[in-house]
């Protein structure tokens, strides 16, 4: 298993796609104790700029998304697809959801689309984007876009795991949002404006900047009104994204302990919630229940 | 089948549904995506439909020819996106030609409900209530739609982007009341005021959708009619409160 799984890890890294879809597979299921197997995987040789895409479901999230693919494919950029998609009543498998859209990229070989699902990974959606954004590393990619519905904080921890936020709005959140001081608007290193040829998109957008600068002072928070569906405005978006990655500020803030924490916290909260399952589904009888703690305690003797 | 974090609920579609949508399918899907039993992902074009759906026309590079990751016998989850939502459907590999794969599918075919409304349940502690104007267009003389109160509400037990469920009683001081509230039915429709979290209001012009009994206390599903875009949003922003509120 050990030399299948190796091989497995060393055909993702030389690029071969499908042996990278296996392993994201075997990450997805076995969490941190793929560590031993895959050990590259702790610290990959090349670090892929990770750019996470959030907000409420209709913001065009994934219309979006689409057109940044193209815009870093001409590039000539490789591009990963990490999604948070809703569970497969079949299977705990994700069901791919939107992704199914991006039919325009399937068969160039420098993008690859995976789905997270929302209830398949046992110990947390985040431990499992770790792993496998790690895995986009080790592919070589250059840059992953990370895509969740902003809508609880289970989504909002995913976005972690990027390196800049950007959370997509329309123009009638306005109304909205100004109750909202938490959660969303925490997050975002960019705010975008999509849906932005409908009324009311101009005002929109000067009271969220004027609230930014009010909240934020000082802030470098930046906004960009886009109409993903005719790609108006995503050439700023892309040259927002490009600058950022030419940076290179983000691979120390990718270092910082900061964020080592939190990616350490997800990960060991995810090995430990393994661990009490492995342990609870080996109960069937009151000897097992001893038995478990019997190893803990002595009193129970 | 409800997932909570995605707010996405799936329906098996009945008799009519299940026609429809093979009927869809006939019309033309561009793309699907196809789940293996032990979790790979593969998107694929569709090639040809009928009562056998066929796939292939990627590129090895990409991802496996078809017939590398499914073999005849073997089965997977078809999944397609439609012009009127998400689609899924179980299928069985009948036969393998290269990089095309011939499938039948199941009866139950399931369609992806919800996601997009975020369907909410509303905890103890978050202040979200209706105030109720008429029905059918009369209005309500009791104390639902008397000058707020505090105790002339009624109880929104869960909201989404599309509508929210009620407890038909009147909140009232030591106990709960239903006196004076009109008897409903499925199709009635209802205007009012809706309170959200963080003082937001909304005016509400919504039909009945569902009428049910909940440990003897009536629930009155509504949806709302012709919601313009703000509203949406306004009750999608509640949703997404209390799910940042109540996360552990």
């Amino acid at each position: 298993m050990s030399d299948q799984s190796g091989s497995l890890s060393k055909l993702a890294e030389a690029g071969e796609i499908p042996a990278l879809a296996r392993l994201l597979t075997v990450l997805e299921r076995d969490g941190t104790n793929c560590f031993a197997r895959f050990p590259e995987l702790i610290c990959p040789q090349h670090q892929a700029f990770r750019i996470g895409i959030t907000g409420p479901p209709g913001a065009g999230k994934s219309t979006l998304i689409g057109q940044l693919i193209g815009r870093f494919r001409a590039h000539g950029l490789r591009v990963a697809v990490m999604a948070v998609d809703p569970s497969s009543p079949f299977s705990k498998g994700a069901v791919l959801g939107d992704r199914i859209r991006y039919s325009q990229h399937f068969n160039d070989p420098g993008v690859f689309i995976r789905s997270l699902g929302s209830r398949g990974s046992l110990g947390g959606l985040s431990s499992s984007a770790y792993l496998m954004v790690r895995a986009f590393d080790l592919a070589k990619f250059d840059v992953v876009l990370i895509e969740t519905v902003g809508v609880g904080q289970t989504e909002l921890e995913v976005m972690n795991v990027a390196d800049l936020v950007a959370v997509v709005l329309v123009p009638e959140s306005g109304d909205s949002i100004q109750g909202m001081k938490a959660g969303l608007l925490e997050i975002a290193d960019l705010f975008v404006v999509n849906k932005a040829d409908r009324p009311g998109a101009d005002a929109f957008s000067h009271e969220l900047e004027a609230s930014l600068n009010l909240v934020q002072r000082g802030s470098q928070t930046k906004l960009v009104c886009t109409t993903a569906t005719n790609g108006s405005g995503v050439d700023e978006l892309f040259a927002f994204f490009d600058e950022a990655l030419a940076k290179k500020e983000w691979r120390e803030r990718r270092n910082s302990s900061q964020r080592l924490r939190a990616e350490a916290q997800a990960l060991l909260r995810a090995q430990a919630e393994r661990e009490i399952q492995s342990r609870m589904d080996a109960i069937s009888s009151a000897e097992d229940f001893l038995a478990v703690f019997a190893t803990n305690t002595r009193v129970i003797k | 089948m409800n997932d909570e974090s995605q707010g996405a609920e799936f329906r098996t579609l009945d008799a009519s549904g299940a026609e429809k949508f093979k009927n869809e399918l006939r019309l033309g899907v561009e793309s699907v995506g196809i789940l293996t039993d032990d979790n790979q992902q593969f998107l694929f074009r569709l090639t040809s439909v009928g009562n056998v759906l066929a796939v292939d026309g990627v590129k090895a590079a990409v991802v496996p020819p078809a017939g590398r990751v499914l073999k005849v016998g073997e089965s997977a989850q078809l999944v397609c996106l439609m012009s009127d939502g998400c689609y899924l459907v179980r299928v069985h590999v009948r036969a393998v030609d290269g990089g095309e794969v011939r499938f039948v599918f199941e009866k139950d075919i399931h369609r992806l409900e919800r996601r997009n409304d975020c369907r909410t349940l509303v905890p103890p502690g978050f202040a979200i209530s209706f105030r109720l104007n008429s029905v059918n267009r009369a209005l309500v003389s009791n104390k639902a739609a008397a000058p707020s109160s505090g105790h002339d509400k009624l109880a929104v037990i869960d909201v989404s982007s599309r509508g929210f469920r009620l407890r038909w009683t009147l909140t009232e001081v030591g106990g709960d009341s239903n006196s004076g509230l009109p008897e409903l039915k499925v199709g009635d429709h209802v205007s009012g005021e809706l309170s959200l979290p963080a003082g937001r209001r909304a005016e509400i012009f919504a039909a009945v959708r569902n009428l049910g009994s909940v440990n003897g206390q009536l629930q009155v599903g509504l949806e709302l009619q012709n919601p313009t875009i703000r509203d949406e949003q306004l009750l999608l922003f509640a949703c997404m409160h209390i799910r940042q509120q109540t996360a552990l």
